[in-house]
């Protein structure tokens, strides 16, 4: 199960009527501010992200 | 008889032109900007519609939009509010909740009996037995509330739009205005908002404050910054101030909803008067200090003969003065700021008779106007995150904590002088402005490409001068009980039973009593439902609290939100031939296609006996290139591809992870690394999204690249045991003999000649051919095909007679036959789902699935073989268990008998067995559950061919 803070949360989203690329982004539940972006093989501020092709 | 006085200095009808309307069949006349509730007071008319509950006879209370005794049906739109309509001509008004008229109505007896009706009477009472609960339904929806709905109203036009002013001002009063104006100056682009037709708010029937008004009015006219937007209305603020505005009235729309992105968002909405409760509070001839300043000096109606006033405030006093001027007896005037009040009225079904003072005096009387104070509309803030804070000083709500990007102003801020209130809103209006801009800066750093001139230094903030509160006694109720919710007929003694009951939190009264959840939403009610609650808790208001209010502040239609009824269209390259010949269109999602070319039945029994060609366009195709093609498709089908050669076609079906069918298809090599994927024509889009999940978050190591190639192919499939003989005359450069071309093989070349590639499936179970062509040649192809085949007897089909054959042959429809709950094994997938596969998406659901009893999709066919049982009819046992649904049914020609497939539950799946169908009549009929889902060649020796 995921934790549902009221706070900072990493999501996966998709531009659909877009790019149509997914990235993962860190969102804020409270404000919905927003802050950083990566590929989405690449977890946000995680020490053991992964480097992909 | 009539109620209209000479010419007001104010007034806003024009005398010179004379509308006639009818109401409850009697005519009557009005003049252009009555409204219908003025037009009919004007006339004489008092009581206009009678209440939710207890039927009781209503009439104009507030005068305004949320007038909860004005509610009529107009024509055949019902719940209009009469009190904020304009009167149009030939208007056929009629009243609701009565039965059979309005003066004399049966259910009123509720009235008599009310003392029964009390909060949670309808849970206490109507819960058990409960096999009476249809009787109690059939029953109880007579009391229902709302006018008539038309099954045969035509759909008007609706209508969005999208904006982005700098500045939105919701309310067109003195502060908005005035806050518009600065706004504009300070270089803002601003949306005014105002519910009424004409800008002025409170200031439209205060014939003091005339030149002040004029002076706003040409001030805001005069500014090309401000775009003004009146009868529309702010209904719901949400994150990062999207805005939504109901815009009504506009010549060919019905409504509007505008989505306004507002840089700031300034809520200048003024005061809602609130109502005083005490017995008979609700009798015609009952208003509030407003209505009676508006019905005089708006529309030149005289609300009454005799009048008793209470009063605690400076609106009631003018009220008093408009009524002297309007030469109505003013009876009495109770001061509450003395001590003085009401304690009861009283009357007949006409309206009220009498008024009873606390002094114990009796006054005769057909007017009781009451002025105790006021609700502060706080809706657009509650959506901001407010928690508006009650000041008893001032008996109201003020807003407590915004963010940057809403301000307030006006009387929601506080009071003062108008020259105060109007600075202040100026204030606010540069501050708005400022906040505007230093958005639009920041997102300028964000997108430097996009640059535009930015001013070098952000002004300072604007000091907003602090409004005073002016002291307001604090007037809720009488010594007696009253309506505090006109619209639900919810009574002071009803929060009190509901108290005594333990229902103490306003929140549940709310919901114990239903008060605040009719039309108005609580905006004339809320705070005495609060003060009486608090009353009985003995405790403050600002102990109690408030319930919130949410989205939307006004109501707003379905058709709005739906929007425009034209989206995007789209139609294949053979459009035009399916035009000529007549073909009955069917809408598919974007897709318009034909549905049939008049008879299905025929066009069933040509494909089975010679050729029919059916346009198949609107299938989703996917351009899948790369080495690592098999890996997807392994991954996302539920069987395997690992062995699929170059020239061969495989059928598909894709499950979500939770192991539910989402789309099938085929797909077919057309080399080594190039391959193509169909989907269903409405999951086209969805599987794209699902191919590009899994290529982008799981597996960007697959060299893949996807391209969608829906409408770049005009799509035919050619069907029947003369297909091959056709084909034969218009093919190049493919052998189309059985051995070289046989089932489940692609081959290209050309037809009719344009390239093309064509594989050998059958939906339809005869010997068919689908052939893809490049769009620009569609139309080409298909005449071709007709041209070629004329002596064969080819003939078009459509959707339904395809829909007929996949039938007849067993084939389920994704979203037909299984819904959000089908997992694989259930649509009989069992021959198809690979679970020794290394992984694939639905895998784990799927196994476990598998290890379960779970319901299945089977065959199915009614005793009686004429009968085709509607679609959703449900499959009973027991009497009225259910055990199942029929999915699709049709009646087959080719069979001569009525055919479905059927949901059963898992003890009845077993061929032979005899189900009980249950139709929408309620009569039930035998079936008997198929060996196959197929019904007609099972063996699948005609596709074969």
């Amino acid at each position: 199960m995921r934790d549902n803070p009221a706070g900072w949360t990493v999501e996966t989203w998709y531009c659909r009527a877009g790019c149509r690329r997914y990235f993962v982004i860190e969102r804020h539940t409270v404000t919905n501010e927003v802050r950083g972006s990566a590929p989405p093989w690449r977890q946000l501020g995680s020490d053991t992200a992964m480097e992909r092709p | 008889m009539t109620n209209r006085l000479p010419r007001q200095p104010e007034e806003i009808i024009d005398r010179s032109v004379i509308l006639d309307f009818t109401f409850d069949g009697h005519r009557y006349h009005g003049y252009p900007g009555d409204t219908i509730a003025s037009a009919l007071m004007a006339s004489g008319v008092r009581v206009l519609s009678r209440s939710y509950k207890y039927h009781r006879p209503r009439g104009v209370m507030t005068a305004t939009y949320l007038d909860p005794g004005a509610t009529v049906q107009v024509g055949d739109e019902p719940n209009v509010r009469g009190a904020h309509r304009r009167l149009e001509a030939g208007m056929e008004v009629s009243s609701q909740n009565r039965w059979p008229s309005l003066n004399f109505d049966v259910l009123s007896a509720n009235d008599l009996i009310g003392r029964f009706l009390t909060a949670g009477f309808y849970y206490k009472t109507f819960i058990k037995p409960r096999r009476l609960w249809p009787w109690y339904d059939s029953v109880l929806s007579r009391f229902a509330a709302g006018g008539k709905v038309s099954p045969v109203t035509p759909h008007g036009y609706y209508d969005k739009r999208y904006a982005h002013p700098d500045v939105l001002v919701a309310g067109g009063g003195p502060a908005g205005m005035s806050a518009a104006i600065a706004a504009a100056d300070a270089g803002a682009a601003v949306m005014l908002v105002e519910e009424e037709y004409d800008l002025g708010g409170a200031l439209r029937y205060d014939p003091a404050a005339r030149f002040v008004l004029a002076d706003l009015r040409r001030e805001v006219g005069s500014r090309t910054g401000i775009e003004v937007l009146t009868n529309s209305v702010v209904t719901g603020r949400y994150d990062e101030n999207w805005v939504a505005v109901v815009q009504r009235g506009l010549p060919g729309i019905e409504e509007r909803l505008i989505k306004a992105r507002a840089k700031t968002l300034v809520v200048a909405p003024g005061l809602i008067e609130r109502p005083y409760v005490f017995a008979g509070n609700d009798l015609p001839g009952v208003m509030l200090s407003t209505a009676v300043r508006r019905l005089i000096n708006l529309w030149a109606v005289k609300p009454g003969t005799w009048a008793v006033v209470m009063t605690a405030n400076e609106s009631g006093d003018a009220a008093i003065a408009d009524l002297e001027q309007a030469e109505v007896q003013i009876r009495h005037v109770a001061d509450a700021r003395q001590g003085a009040g009401l304690t009861r009225v009283g009357g007949t079904r006409r309206g009220v008779t009498w008024a009873e003072l606390t002094d114990g005096q009796r006054i005769d009387c057909d007017l009781v106007v009451t002025a105790t104070g006021w609700t502060t509309p706080t809706s657009l803030l509650n959506m901001a995150g407010d928690r508006p804070v009650y000041d008893p000083t001032s008996a109201r709500f003020f807003p407590s904590r915004l963010p940057d990007n809403v301000l307030v102003t006006g009387s929601v801020a506080g009071d003062g002088t108008t020259e105060q209130l109007l600075a202040h809103a100026a204030a606010t209006g540069r501050e708005a402005a400022r906040r505007a801009d230093l958005l639009r800066r920041a997102w300028q750093v964000q997108r430097p490409w996009a640059a535009t001139p930015t001013k070098a230094d952000p002004p300072p903030p604007i000091d907003i001068p602090p409004l005073p509160r002016q002291p307001h006694p604090e007037l809720f109720r009488a010594a007696t009980h009253g309506m505090v919710d006109f619209n639900e007929d919810v009574s002071s003694k009803d929060i009190f039973a509901a108290h005594a009951e333990a229902y103490d939190s306003v929140e549940l009264v709310k919901r114990y009593t239903t008060v605040t959840m009719g039309p108005n939403q609580g905006k004339l009610e809320t705070v005495n439902a609060v003060a009486v609650l608090a009353e009985a808790r003995g405790e403050p208001i600002s102990l109690v609290g408030t319930t919130v209010w949410r989205p939307p502040y006004a109501p707003i239609t379905l058709g709005a939100l739906g929007g425009r009824p034209s989206g995007p269209v789209r139609y294949s390259p053979m459009q035009p031939w399916h035009e000529a010949n007549r073909a009955v269109p069917l809408v598919a999602g974007q897709w318009i296609r034909p549905d049939h070319y008049g008879d299905p039945q025929s066009e069933v029994i040509n494909v089975r006996s010679k050729v029919g060609v059916i346009d198949v366009t609107p299938l989703g195709k996917l351009d899948l290139r790369g080495p690592d093609v098999p890996h997807l498709l392994n991954l996302l089908y539920v069987n395997k591809w690992s062995k699929l050669d170059v020239g061969g076609v495989r059928y598909g079906v894709m499950c979500a992870e939770d192991g539910v069918v989402m789309d099938d298809g085929v797909t077919g090599r057309l080399g080594p690394e190039h391959y193509l994927m169909t989907t269903t024509s409405s999951g086209a889009a969805t599987v794209w999204g699902w191919v590009e999940n899994w290529l982008q978050t799981e597996h960007p190591e697959w060299q893949i690249h996807v391209t969608p190639v829906t409408t770049s192919y005009a799509s035919m499939n050619v069907a029947g045991p003369l297909s091959r003989l056709l084909l034969h005359r218009v093919v190049e450069g493919i052998d189309l003999s059985a051995e070289a071309f046989p089932y489940m093989a692609v081959r290209q070349g050309k037809v009719a000649g344009v390239e093309c590639f064509m594989w050998r499936i059958g939906f339809t179970g005869e010997l068919s051919y689908e052939i893809h062509v490049p769009a620009g040649y569609g139309l080409h192809v298909w005449e071709s095909l007709f041209a070629a085949g004329a002596d064969l007897g080819i003939g078009a089909f459509g959707v339904e007679a395809q829909r007929i054959m996949r039938l007849e042959k067993g084939h389920f429809i994704v979203g037909q036959d299984t819904d959000a709950l089908t997992q694989g094994f259930s649509a009989g997938l069992d021959w198809l789902i690979k679970l020794d596969k290394d992984d694939f998406a639905g895998k784990p659901e799927l196994t476990w699935q598998q290890s379960r009893e779970f319901v299945h999709l089977v065959g199915l066919q009614p005793a009686e073989a004429s009968l085709v049982p509607a679609e959703a009819s449900q499959i009973v046992e027991n009497g009225s268990d259910i055990v199942g649904r029929i999915t699709s049914s049709r009646f087959s020609p080719t069979l001569n008998r009525s055919i479905c497939l059927a949901v059963v539950a898992p003890h009845l799946a077993a061929p032979g067995t005899r189900v009980t169908v249950q139709l929408p009549d309620r009569t039930r009929i035998e079936a008997t559950v198929m060996e196959h889902h197929a019904h007609f060649d099972p063996e699948g020796t005609r596709l074969r061919g």
